[in-house]
């Protein structure tokens, strides 16, 4: 692919051609997974996050540029619909959990040997306000004052759910490892 | 291993694609929602986040309203001080103010006439001197003269006989007068003089002649006529011909002054600003904002009670317990606190006592006290800590759900301006001391005015 057939189809969408409009769906339907399914808790709450993002795209798609890459304009979209559906479902966190942490540590080989699905299902695991911001701050790299603003919380809350994510990333993991040397 | 090679490791999965079934019925999800939002008429809608909901984010609220209240109460003070100057203007039509003591003089008038008319009664009697006995039980005047003596004449009784004399009083009793004086000099009677005014009637035994002494008659009329209405009308607290507080009425005014305990209400906004004295902390001054409502009472006294919404933002290594900062998390020895940075809000409800130095002057300075109750609302503090090995900072959020009370003790001293009659302002400056904890850093100096209404 493709600069022109994914001109052609976006050209297609432009003047809304189902065909195209699927095309593109099929296209970039396990991108879109890839994304949603980190800030999704489930499956199913993934492939709602994309499904919603391509409505918006095709009701948008006037407004994207050719000078954009297309991947980057729809991770984008993805990415804000995951955040309106935390946003949607958004409870507070509460802090009474804080357990000592910070002395729980193991050998940088292991979190290595863990696939990416078993990263994502540590990552589906953690309460839905820290995942959010682990994901947009490790993986998508957005800065603590974007995510603040976007979520409409404070600097300080951003990077103490990102710390709390990690080290509850870093619990898991090693339950995870407790587990497996057990069997 | 440190947590960037964790976020390194994560990311880089985590951003490669997985594998995930494309399935028909997906599409066919797409296809629906996007035939109803075609529909919807969303061929607008939004690519990027959607704002945040207002609902969670009220700060405007509080404000808004704040303002709202200042607007008002500036409108009202406005409008008083515009129709202040139409109110003094304007004629005095007010029927309380005047007039009453028109009434008064016309009931003294009708009084007086009372009186002529026993001299223009009596008058006619002075001719026949010598007949005083038969003429007291003949003439209409008898009748006059021993309602001087025996009973109290109504002076509605009084007012309604002149009719039975039409003559000009003055020219009767000059000519009643005359005759006395020809008569002592024709018969050389000796005309003994009653000590007693009451009765008016002497008896001159030697001469066995009876004479009625019409100047003490007619002074006695004065005196022993005294009706019930009389005795009322001598009460009325202003001159009618004057028209202004005789001594008198200064008196009953003072004495009902006297009397009123409670001298008005007023409510009113005030704002100002703390800030600790004594103190380690780095804490910035303390914003106040709230509603006041006093009880003036005894002209320099006042009762006073305040509802204020008080903002801290603070930034510090102590545990001051006037904080309230939440308990730390739980970290290993190789942290170290940094800061602990938190923005609070407080309910406070204030009882006071005012005494003013001066009374009623345009400027008036006075002292007060005051017991205050604090409530510190939940709150979100920032902990700050730094790993000593590693130089890693870690920020932690700590949120601190519980009510917190305090009790506070408040001295002060501050200046009143009166406005306007129904408007005045008011600057103060308090020491506040926390008595709960009795440390120093708990001293906090307050600044604040207000404008009140007076009703």
């Amino acid at each position: 692919m493709y600069e022109n057939e994914l001109t052609e189809i976006i050209n297609g969408c432009r003047v809304n051609n189902q065909k195209s409009q699927h095309e593109l769906f099929a296209l970039f339907y396990n991108y879109a997974m890839s994304i949603a399914h980190r800030y999704a808790g489930t499956l199913h709450e993934a492939e709602e996050i994309v499904n919603d993002s391509f409505v918006k795209v095709f009701i948008n798609i006037e407004r994207f540029e050719y000078r954009w890459t297309f991947k980057s304009w729809l991770r984008k979209i993805i990415i804000n619909t995951a955040i309106d559906a935390f946003r949607a479902k958004q409870i507070r966190p509460k802090t009474s959990d804080l357990e000592n942490f910070f002395d729980l540590g193991f050998e940088i080989d292991i979190i290595e040997s863990l696939t990416r699905e078993e990263m994502l299902r540590h990552v589906a695991l953690l309460p839905p306000a820290y995942r959010t911001v682990f994901n947009m701050f490790v993986v998508d790299e957005y800065s603590h004052e974007e995510i603040a603003e976007i979520l409409g919380i404070s600097i300080g809350s951003s990077k103490s759910n990102l710390s709390k994510a990690r080290q509850k990333l870093k619990k898991l993991i090693q339950s995870d490892i407790t587990e497996r040397n057990r069997i | 291993m440190n947590e960037r090679d964790l976020d390194n490791l994560f990311s880089k999965k985590l951003n490669e694609e997985g594998q995930y079934a494309n399935l028909d019925s997906n599409w066919e999800k797409v296809k629906a929602k996007l035939a109803m939002a075609k529909n919807t008429d969303t061929t607008d809608a939004p690519v990027l986040p959607l704002p945040i909901p207002q609902s969670k984010d009220r700060k405007w609220l509080v404000p808004s309203l704040l303002a709202a209240l200042m607007l008002l109460l500036a409108s009202n003070g406005w409008l008083l001080w515009r129709l202040q100057p139409l109110l003094i203007n304007q004629p005095q039509t007010n029927p309380s103010t005047i007039h009453l003591t028109d009434t008064i003089f016309e009931t003294k008038v009708i009084y007086r006439i009372d009186t002529i008319y026993q001299r223009i009664v009596s008058m006619p009697t002075l001719g026949k001197i010598h007949d005083t006995e038969s003429h007291f039980k003949s003439t209409p005047s008898v009748g006059a003269q021993k309602n001087n003596v025996d009973e109290v004449p109504s002076p509605v009784k009084a007012e309604k006989l002149p009719s039975t004399n039409p003559s000009s009083p003055n020219n009767s009793i000059n000519k009643g007068i005359e005759s006395i004086k020809k008569q002592e000099k024709k018969e050389n009677i000796p005309i003994i003089h009653n000590e007693d005014n009451h009765s008016g009637i002497t008896t001159d035994s030697t001469n066995a002649i009876h004479i009625r002494q019409e100047s003490n008659a007619t002074y006695d009329s004065l005196i022993t006529t005294t009706p019930t209405d009389t005795l009322k009308w001598a009460k009325v607290p202003y001159d009618s011909l004057e028209l202004k507080p005789t001594e008198q009425s200064q008196q009953i005014i003072k004495a009902n002054a006297k009397k009123k305990i409670i001298d008005y209400f007023a409510l009113g906004l005030q704002a100002g600003g703390a800030t600790t004295v004594f103190s380690d902390l780095d804490m910035r001054p303390s914003f106040w904002i709230g509603l006041g409502g006093e009880v003036h009472f005894k002209k320099r006294w006042s009762l006073s009670t305040s509802f204020d919404n008080a903002f801290y933002h603070y930034k510090t290594t102590v545990r001051d317990p006037l904080l309230h900062v939440p308990s730390d998390p739980p970290m290993t020895e190789n942290y170290k606190l940094k800061y602990i940075e938190g923005e609070t809000s407080s309910l406070q409800i204030g009882l006071g006592l005012s005494y003013s130095l001066l009374n009623q002057t345009r400027f008036t300075p006075f002292v007060s006290m005051n017991y205050i109750n604090r409530w510190i609302l939940p709150y979100q503090a920032e902990f700050e800590f730094l790993n000593l090995a590693t130089g890693e900072e870690r920020s932690f959020s700590v949120e601190e759900n519980s009510y917190h009370h305090d009790t506070w003790y408040a001295v002060g001293a501050g200046l009143s301006a009166q406005l306007t009659p129904k408007l005045e302002a008011r600057l103060k400056s308090e020491i506040i001391y926390d008595h709960n904890h009795g440390q120093g850093s708990l001293t906090q100096f307050l600044l604040r005015g207000g404008i009140f209404f007076k009703f």
